[in-house]
């Protein structure tokens, strides 16, 4: 993991300093940080790290944005970068409103290490194929649910049947 | 032709319209070689971090607190438009419900965790959804107070049961209104 640079991006300090103390664990070689989606950008496009591991909601620019701006922008340095998205939300719609937006993986907090372990092998192991259209640009949102590294999360919480 | 059509226009003349599929390529697994992983052991260490932390979140949690107890006040007065007022009080509860889970205390997260799914499923802020939301506020700042983080404390279980309790009085009150309607 020592040749990869990791940027974690959040907005509240104890949550950063505990990513970037499991991060160290994991053994990434540089570990980049920023406390809201405007510097996360300008970190993004300085030092070109391979992973981005952002907090959804965050004061000013938030981890959506954030990511619609590294798709979208023709200056992005690198509009495929992975991104795992942190959320408290496990509300199913919102989970596929962030999914629409760009988002390659979502890791809904808590997490364990084993769970975030598992996220970030499944984009450097199954990376997603990309789509290219006028109103979008992220990672190809059709995929079989046993690609998924969270299809056995029940925290998930499908929409109800109706009856 | 108005500017966006006349755009759209040159997209289709190209072909750029139509969707196209960039294929994955396995760029990280390249950069860090075939047999790189991250161990049992790794994980084991970093685990250590999340069960045994060392930062006090209480003081981001009880802001996070106040932004909710704030948010409930300005509902209560607000009669007609209380829409916005329901992401001002979801984010800061997904905020403890995430992060308070990652510092040690279970119960603030799992009680945390009652109150968003409930918020979720209803999707609206009458006064008895605030009373509730005004219950578990007393509980967060009791669960500091009596440093009670253990979901399987006596005292624990006795707090989430209560708000389990006052959540589920509120799902038959709206089960019954719907009925009569």
């Amino acid at each position: 993991m020592k040749e990869l640079t990791v940027l974690v991006a959040d907005d509240s300090e104890p949550m950063l300093e505990v990513m970037v103390a499991i991060l160290n664990r994991f053994g990434f070689g540089r570990i980049l940080t920023a406390t809201d989606g405007e510097q996360a950008f300008s970190v993004f496009q300085r030092y070109k790290p391979d992973l981005i591991i952002t907090d959804w909601h965050m004061d000013n620019i938030d981890g959506l944005e954030l990511c619609r701006w590294i798709r979208r922008n023709k200056h992005s340095v690198n509009r495929s970068i992975p991104i795992i998205l942190m959320t408290g939300f496990s509300d199913y719609a919102r989970i596929t409103s962030a999914r629409d937006k760009g988002i390659t993986e979502i890791i809904i907090k808590p997490f364990s290490a084993e769970d975030l372990a598992k996220r970030i092998m499944h984009v450097i192991d199954v990376p997603r194929d990309f789509i290219e259209s006028l109103g979008f640009f992220g990672p190809d949102r059709r995929r079989r649910k046993i690609d998924s590294p969270v299809a056995d999360d029940r925290r998930l919480m499908e929409p109800e049947e109706k009856s | 032709m108005r500017d966006e059509d006349d755009q759209l226009y040159i997209y289709q003349l190209y072909g750029i319209s139509t969707p196209r599929k960039i294929k994955a390529e396995k760029t990280l697994r390249a950069k860090i070689g075939a047999s790189t992983k991250i161990t049992p052991e790794q994980i084991e260490k970093a685990q250590k971090i999340i069960t045994h932390p060392k930062k006090d979140f209480s003081g981001y949690a009880l802001q996070q607190l106040s932004r909710i107890e704030g948010a409930i006040h300005a509902t209560y007065e607000n009669t007609y438009d209380r829409e916005s007022d329901y992401e001002l009080i979801i984010v800061p509860l997904s905020n403890i419900k995430g992060q308070a889970g990652m510092f040690g205390n279970w119960l603030a997260s799992h009680l945390s965790e009652i109150i968003l799914k409930f918020l979720e499923k209803y999707k609206r802020l009458d006064n008895d959804a605030l009373d509730i939301l005004g219950h578990y506020c007393k509980a967060i700042h009791l669960t500091y107070e009596l440093e009670l983080f253990d979901t399987t404390s006596t005292g624990g279980q006795k707090i989430a049961h209560e708000l389990q309790y006052v959540v589920k009085r509120y799902n038959e009150r709206f089960k019954k209104k719907i009925e009569r309607t």
